[in-house]
């Protein structure tokens, strides 16, 4: 099962409402703090959704952006992540809404990533593991906005159905039902891209 | 036996079941081999989508996203303050949320689209009292010019102004003679009525309204009567006009008729002049632009003037005074005829002002100008923008243009392909000659230095005051590169104070976005060697074999493209620093 290795990136709660506090009282030091201890974990839920590097350097810069205008509004104590990447899943869809397309794909990452998970030099096995990366991205592009967010949330980013709860504002239970759902869905599709390219 | 259900197979794939369902579920694995292929499936679906959508760009790139972060921080300046919100600031954070705004607004929506139909209601009711208070305003305007004449005083007007709008039969016969005075009053009849300007009468049969001399039908106002009556038949001279004697006495409603335009009297009463139409059978034509001041427009054509007049305002008080000079004597119909007249006659084509045109407040001025290079030959498609209104012309061949310009000062930007673009300041007015506009061609020796030719174009340097931050070698580039580069150089000032390399890594990897924006544009040089510079300084700080390498490619890749100047002198002598 998964452990949540990325979790150590965290603040230490209490160290968090510290920060969370001096930026209420407007010291961008204190936010910069948490910027530099969080943007991995926003760029990668922007990343999983817009699947850009460029957009997911703008999306996780508004997330800031838009964290830092509302932070007083922020209550000092609740987990400030979930906060983030809810507003980063917002500004993550909006703009692809915005721009009416699916994600582009870029090469680099998908070569780069055909390199870190293959766990192999051959040429030919990575170019085969670019693919398929490539086709599940496709597939997952296909899916909803709410699948979208809860696979991100889950499988990307690792979090747990409390904080996926809390991140989304949605029960529990509706988080283990759309989660099932999302990834039947995904299989599906996956099913249906797999059968168009063979 | 009951197989496991998806949600039941995802969550304890996440590891999320409570116990005691989870040990069941286990012990159902345990058996069915069918749900365990599910849940590997599972797990691999997971895996491949966790591949696919995880993408780390490195600590370089989030060192330099996170100053770029901070740096809008603080642009954006302090976030909004708890403690500040009271009671207000509660109300005005609920107002910006849409939803409560939306309300908000449909609601004040609402209550002016109420307030409005109230307003209309209450002057649909007083639409009558309305009408009586023109004609007894129409009367009493007349009659104080009469007054004026007469010396008589106004009491008897007042008091008899006052009439029911539903008509009432004249108390008093009226004497024979007619009495036009409470139906002429000509915009400006008096000298002294300047400004109690009502009232043209629409028809002849209203002109002839006065009480006929028999009042048989008794439709006169009581205030016309009476006036009559206290004259004796004596004609003003606003009367000359009017019809003889017993001229067919006008319908009851020719009070109302009389006056449908009165403005603020000289004695401070006004009423609101009320626009004619649909009240009278056909509005004089010629009277109401004449009385408006918009003489100046169907008197010109007349006059011939040269499309140079003079200013609009003192026009107006000119015509005014014509206007009120010229009444008396003048028989009325004709008005705009008359004045037209009277302003060929009196108005000798006025000041050599520069003017502004009627045509300025619709078109513009015609400003025309030749566009030359330095050797005078004449500049082809060249384009010539007014810059305030972003409005442009192209040269023709000639290097001829004309462009229609609002009067007053105005700025005009050249820019043609191989000249440095060019502004200037020109005030628009009719003679102004033709402009000759000088281009200076783009030396191509500047090419050498940084790279900063401006082919196309770039902002002048007047209106771009050079921000500290910006990069110099940028200031000519496109707006969204120049935006780039002075992030990208502000970077760099940052590391240079902090002096530290990853700072320095970070303003390189920006300065690397600036590139791929400029690819292969004239301002690719100059951010390689930004590049080079910053990757340079990192490895100067601390030196790594990393930073070594990155600073010998991103030097070499300089130098090989560079121009022969300070700066690859400069990239030279570190290429030498870091190979040794």
């Amino acid at each position: 099962m998964n452990t949540a290795p990325r979790r150590t990136e965290w603040m230490e709660p209490g160290e968090e409402s510290d920060r969370v506090r001096e930026a209420q009282g407007g010291n961008t030091q204190a936010f910069g703090r948490i910027v530099r201890c969080y943007q991995r974990a926003v760029h990668r839920v922007a990343y999983g959704v817009t699947r850009n590097v460029g957009d997911a350097d703008d999306v996780t810069q508004e997330t800031f952006l838009r964290a830092w205008q509302a932070i007083g509004r922020f209550r000092v104590g609740e987990p400030l992540y979930p906060w983030l990447a809810r507003i980063a899943l917002n500004v993550s869809f909006s703009l692809l809404r915005r721009r009416k397309r699916r994600p582009e794909t870029a090469l680099e990452p998908l070569v780069e990533a055909g390199a870190q998970w293959s766990g192999s030099d051959d040429p030919v096995e990575n170019a085969a593991a670019g693919e398929r990366d490539e086709r599940i991205a496709r597939a997952y592009a296909g899916l909803s906005e709410e699948h979208r967010a809860v696979l991100a949330l889950r499988v990307v980013e690792d979090l747990s159905y409390e904080e996926i709860a809390r991140t989304l504002r949605i029960p529990v239970g509706t988080v283990m039902s759309r989660l099932s759902r999302a990834r039947a869905e995904l299989r599906s599709r996956l099913g249906t891209v797999t059968g168009e390219s063979q | 036996m009951k197989h496991l259900n998806a949600d039941e197979l995802s969550a304890l794939h996440d590891g999320a079941l409570d116990p005691e369902t989870r040990a069941r579920a286990e012990r159902h694995l345990g058996e069915c081999a069918e749900c365990r292929a599910a849940l590997e499936t599972l797990g691999r679906l997971d895996e491949s989508l966790a591949a696919a959508l995880a993408h780390d760009p490195g600590d370089a790139h989030f060192e330099s996203l996170a100053a770029r972060i901070e740096e809008r921080i603080a642009a954006a300046g302090a976030p909004e303050a708890r403690a500040a919100r009271g009671w207000l600031g509660g109300l005005g954070a609920s107002l910006r949320r849409p939803r409560t705004l939306a309300w908000v607004g449909s609601a004040l929506a609402l209550v002016v689209v109420a307030g409005v139909v109230l307003i209309n209601l209450q002057s649909g009711e007083n639409a009558a009292l309305r009408d009586r208070m023109l004609a007894q305003r129409a009367g009493q305007a007349a009659g104080r010019e009469r007054a004026d004449e007469t010396g008589r005083a106004q009491h008897a007007e007042e008091r008899a102004g006052a009439p029911a709008p539903v008509p009432e039969p004249a108390p008093v016969p009226a004497p024979g003679a007619a009495s036009g005075a409470a139906s002429a009053p000509i915009p400006g009849a008096g000298p002294a009525s300047e400004n109690a300007q009502a009232v043209v009468p629409a028809t002849d049969k209203t002109r002839a309204s006065a009480p006929a001399a028999g009042g048989a039908e008794g439709s006169a106002t009581p205030s016309a009567a009476l006036r009559a009556r206290e004259e004796g038949g004596k004609p003003s001279p606003a009367q000359a006009t009017t019809p003889a004697p017993g001229a067919p006495a006008p319908h009851r409603e020719a009070a109302p008729r009389r006056a449908y335009e009165v403005k603020r009297g000289p004695s401070g009463e006004d009423v609101p002049a009320r626009k004619p139409e649909g009240r009278f059978a056909q509005p004089p034509p010629p009277a109401p632009r004449a009385a408006s001041g918009d003489v100046t427009q169907s008197a010109k054509p007349r006059l011939a003037l040269p499309l140079d007049g003079q200013p609009a305002p003192r026009l107006d008080e000119e015509s005014k005074k014509d206007l009120s000079a010229a009444t008396p004597e003048s028989t009325p119909p004709p008005l705009g005829k008359t004045l037209a007249g009277r302003r060929t006659a009196e108005l000798p084509p006025e000041p050599e002002k520069p003017k502004v045109e009627a045509g300025a407040q619709a078109a513009g001025l015609l400003v025309c100008g030749d566009v030359k290079d330095a050797l005078g030959r004449p500049v082809a498609s060249a384009t010539v923008t007014l810059v305030t209104f972003g409005r442009g012309v192209s040269t023709d061949a000639g290097g001829h243009f004309c462009l229609e310009v609002p009067p007053g000062d105005q700025t005009l930007s050249v820019i043609a392909v191989g000249y440095k673009p060019l502004r200037r300041e020109v005030h628009a007015a009719p003679e102004v000659p033709a402009l000759a506009l000088t281009l200076e061609a783009v030396s191509a020796l500047d090419q050498g230095r940084s790279g900063s030719v401006s082919w196309f174009r770039g902002p002048p340097q007047a209106t771009f005051p050079q921000e500290e931050s910006a990069d110099d070698a940028f200031r000519t580039a496109p707006r969204a590169l120049q935006a780039a580069a002075s992030g990208a150089a502000r970077l760099t000032e940052a590391a240079v104070r902090s002096k530290s390399a990853p700072r320095f890594e970070a303003a390189a990897a920006d300065w690397e976005r600036v590139r791929a924006r400029a690819k292969d544009g004239p301002f690719e040089v100059a951010a390689r060697y930004r590049i080079a510079e910053a990757r340079f300084r990192a490895w100067e700080l601390e030196p790594t074999a990393n930073r070594a390498f990155a600073a010998t490619d991103a030097l070499t890749s300089f130098l090989v493209r560079a121009p022969i100047g300070v700066e690859r002198d400069r990239a030279a002598v570190w290429l030498d620093r870091v190979r040794r």
